[in-house]
């Protein structure tokens, strides 16, 4: 047993002053009798009729004494500890969003921090705790502190995420810990299905796992209107759930489904107004974790983006474009793509203009000269492409083999000044990348297209895409969802003036100026509506706007999603239960006491 | 000193009255009280046959006109009984209001008149931790007026140790005699073997049990420490009504126990309180008992 307050010991000195008031107050009136040979006899007569009398008075004091050490030992706040709980520990918290179930009371998060601040109430003086929080993102929130007013602050403002956790990282970060100082500890706080193992303690606050949850909700424009498709999964028990279809927040339909468990059930509602912004699938029964009972999709815009080509050989270019569709693609010739204006992206093919147009993107291939800082040499013979690890390389080589891709010849670059390499060629760039100070995005393929195997490949619609994805602001177009904690990285388009996001809760946020924007990490589930101010022109400003959509990660609306094994320090099969404060029943038990004793006192005088 | 126990209106009173005893007493001395054997007075007794030896004056010839057979004449003896009065001046004795050693000392001074008024020898001891003397073998007003001064004299002091003080009277199985304990018997010393003892030497016995209307009925209340005026030995108590209703209990019973063994054993008890008058005490309840006429 420790003292959670030894101060309180003090008042252990106020057992030897009832002491000495006892014997004070032991004071009788005095008489002087013929003989006390009667009052003996009575004595004894008295402690065979009622044994326990001659103890009544001493029982009264006992009764007292006990009173005031019981007393004496709640304000010390006594505590029993469950097995090693006496060391230094780390606790690790679950933010992820399955944390929000509300199988226990209130839910999962708030049950395990109530937890929490009773470990840190039951803290021995000297004792320090270290409180990680595994979210998306793992945070130390405090490091090894015996300081409970910091530890329950940091609990306090301790939020529940809408992501998944990321456990291995709080693992990471906890062992670091371990490594550095005495703490043998760990105590997990997760509804996760993890195991015990060598000084990690896990507990677990799941109870029910009966959740229904969309895990899907797309849109797809077929025949001049929408069609829209939500996929509904069953964790518990089989049961029938309503899904209502809300178009641009007006409800225009309901359906009944059965979802037997585990089961996906794909529902469909066709024919949606090709005018509407987004629809929201709702399911109308309560689970315990409502976050995933909604869903939007966002429907894009008629608006078809325009794309000028200038080309005189570029067949497969163009017949790429038209195969990914959805935009509006011209075509003219080099003497008179100089005058061209008004597109959202301009390809050079074989051809650079003596000035670029800035209000569209710029991809050009086969360069015949210099420009714009980028120095061209001679053409020389080519091998396979390698993918470059910039932010353009990764972003234009996804889903693609690179060194599938083989050049004839290339452009042998000189020097490439505020270009960025995508990808290379042997150790040259093959394919540069540049953004201008106004958000203008460039594209340079230093070969052409038609000495390479380009046309051959899978590689080549897929690259095309990466490049229309990189240079075309995707957050305005099409069907765009993430999951909940994820980087978004949210690109202006060319003379953008200002780019502003509004979250589910209304929250606006600028994310630029300055430029290039700055990512935005969307965290909470919903539809989140991106506006951009876009000069064209001397006065002329134009807004575009779009949706994007954000939901939890699907496993966490598993609820007891297997988490897999985890292993820490070194293995002594030790538990941790924490401490169990024992001043309230010595509070009953001095209660029980007081009551005992006037009991005994009454008797007394009535006899 | 005489003046304080007796008045002269009682001394009267105590003229008429006298001490009897069932029993016939056989003592060496002649005295006021038929013998069981046969004496020299002029009250017939009884006739027995002439033997060797006997006073032929005693002879009855008118008998031996009769039957032709030699009868003695026999008359009754009266011989002369020793009243031995143990008054216990023990320090518990000397307590009360009124004092119950005040009364004992007045009830011992008349037990002796009365004693002497019957022809009879009177003796008073004063029994505590030792016993003495106060007035030995008082025959006569004289010497009964003599002794009240130094019974009135007698301290009350020490422990009481009758039964021990008892087996210390000498002469005491020379013959019948009556012994007169005053006490009030709160005392560990036995008293049932002391009267076992006397009883041994054929002593009648008057006991007279006093005590004070305080021990009777005792009035204290709350937390309080009883000191025995004898000793050192005290009781803390906490007197609620229970604690005095067990005192009385243990009181009466203390009392019933006292008055049985005396009824099986054939002795005269006055149980007394020390607020009773000596009239009262013997007019009242020794007449009632027959041990005062």
């Amino acid at each position: 047993m420790s003292f959670i307050n030894p101060w309180g010991l003090i008042s252990f000195i106020s057992i030897p002053i009832l002491i000495v008031l006892y014997i004070l107050k032991q004071q009788h009136s005095e008489h002087v009798v013929s003989s006390t040979y009667l009052w003996k006899k009575t004595e004894m007569f008295m402690q065979a009729s009622t044994p326990w009398q001659k103890l009544r008075k001493n029982l009264l004091f006992f009764l007292q004494l006990l009173m005031l050490l019981f007393l004496s030992l709640a304000i010390s706040r006594p505590v029993i500890l469950s097995e090693a709980l006496d060391e230094d520990f780390i606790v690790i918290i679950d933010t992820s969003a399955s944390m929000r179930a509300e199988d226990v009371s209130p839910n999962r998060f708030e049950y395990s921090k109530k937890e929490i601040l009773r470990l840190v109430n039951g803290l021995l003086p000297g004792q320090k705790m270290s409180l990680i929080e595994a979210g998306n993102t793992v945070t130390l929130l405090v490091s090894r502190s015996d300081n409970k007013q910091v530890l329950r602050e940091a609990l306090e403002k301790l939020e529940c995420g809408y992501s998944d956790a990321n456990i291995d990282g709080a693992y990471s970060l906890a062992d670091s810990i371990i490594k550095e100082s005495n703490t043998s500890k760990v105590i997990l706080y997760s509804d996760k299905d993890y195991e015990d193992s060598g000084n990690l303690s896990i507990v677990n606050v799941a109870k029910s796992r009966e959740n229904v949850a969309i895990t899907q909700a797309t849109a797809a424009y077929v025949d001049d209107s929408y069609t829209v498709m939500s996929t509904v999964v069953n964790y518990g028990s089989d049961k029938s759930v309503t899904l209502e279809l809300y178009v641009d927040d007006r409800l225009v339909d309901a359906k009944t489904v059965l979802c037997e468990k585990e089961k996906p059930v794909h529902t469909y509602w066709r024919n949606i107004s090709q005018e509407a912004g987004f629809v929201k699938i709702k399911i109308t029964e309560k689970d315990v974790l409502p976050i995933d009972n909604e869903a939007y999709a966002v429907l894009s815009k008629n608006e078809r983006q325009k794309i000028l080509l200038v080309s005189e050989e570029s067949y497969f270019i163009e017949k790429v474009l038209q195969a990914i569709g959805n935009f509006d693609i011209y075509k003219t010739t080099k003497d008179k793509a100089e005058s061209q204006k008004g597109f959202d992206l301009y390809i050079y093919d074989g051809f650079v203009p003596s000035s670029f147009q800035n209000d569209g993107n710029v991809w050009v291939i086969n360069p015949t000269r210099s420009f714009l800082g980028l120095s061209l040499g001679d053409l020389i013979k080519g091998s396979a492409l390698d993918s470059v690890e910039t932010f353009s390389g990764k972003a234009l080589s996804t889903y693609i083999d690179a060194a599938n891709i083989y050049l004839a010849r290339f452009w042998a670059v000189t020097s490439h000044n505020d270009w960025e390499v995508a990808m290379k060629c042997g150790e040259l760039p093959a394919i540069v990348t540049r953004t201008t100070e106004s958000s203008q995005q460039f594209i340079a393929l230093l070969f052409n297209i038609s000495e390479t195997n380009l046309p051959l490949l899978k590689e080549f619609p897929v690259l095309v895409q990466n490049m229309l994805t990189y240079t075309m602001p995707s957050l305005l177009d099409g069907d765009v969802k993430f999951v909940s904690g994820e980087h978004i990285e949210i690109r202006a388009l060319p003379n953008a003036q200002k780019v502003e996001v509004t979250s589910p809760k209304n929250v606006k946020t600028t994310v630029a100026p300055p430029f290039p924007p700055r990512g935005y990490e969307a965290t909470v589930p919903g539809l989140y509506h991106i506006r951009q101010e876009v000069r064209r022109g001397e006065d002329n400003i134009k807004v575009n706007e779009g949706y994007f959509t954000v939901s939890i990660p699907g496993n966490e609306s598993a609820l007891l999603s297997k988490g897999h094994s985890l292993d820490i320090g070194e293995s002594t099969n030790q538990k941790v239960k924490g401490a169990i404060e024992l001043w309230p029943y010595l509070l009953l038990l001095v209660i029980f006491i007081g009551m005992t004793e006037w009991w005994v006192y009454y008797r007394g005088n009535q006899l | 000193m005489s003046g304080t126990l007796f008045d002269e209106g009682f001394m009267s009173k105590l003229e008429n009255m006298s001490l009897h005893f069932k029993n016939a007493v056989n003592s060496v001395y002649t005295g006021g009280r038929r013998s069981k054997s046969h004496g020299s007075t002029v009250e017939f007794s009884d006739f027995r046959e002439y033997t060797p030896g006997d006073d032929y004056r005693r002879i009855d010839w008118n008998a031996y006109a009769r039957f032709e057979k030699f009868f003695i004449k026999l008359y009754l003896d009266e011989k002369q009984l020793h009243t031995r009065i143990l008054l216990d001046t023990s320090k518990s004795m000397d307590f009360g209001e009124p004092n119950k050693g005040f009364l004992a000392k007045r009830l011992a001074a008349a037990f002796a008149y009365m004693a002497i008024g019957s022809l009879d020898r009177a003796s008073i001891y004063s029994v505590s931790e030792h016993m003495e003397h106060v007035c030995s073998g008082i025959e006569g007003r004289n010497a009964f007026y003599k002794s009240l001064e130094r019974l009135a004299a007698v301290p009350f002091k020490g422990e009481s140790r009758l039964f021990e003080c008892v087996k210390d009277i000498r002469n005491i199985y020379r013959g019948d005699g009556a012994a007169i304990i005053i006490s009030d018997l709160l005392t560990d010393s036995d008293y049932k073997a002391m009267i076992d003892y006397l009883l041994y030497y054929k002593q009648q016995i008057i006991l007279v049990h006093i005590l004070s209307p305080d021990e009777l009925n005792p009035q204290y209340s709350g937390r309080v420490r009883l000191l025995d005026s004898e000793g050192n030995d005290y009781r803390d108590l906490d007197i609620t009504p229970r604690t005095l209703d067990l005192y009385k209990r243990t009181l009466r019973s203390f009392m019933d126990d006292i008055a049985s063994f005396c009824a099986k054993r054939g002795v005269y008890l006055l149980q007394i309180s020390s607020d009773e008058s000596l009239e009262s005490i013997l007019l009242g309840k020794g007449h009632s008992l027959g041990i005062i006429s």
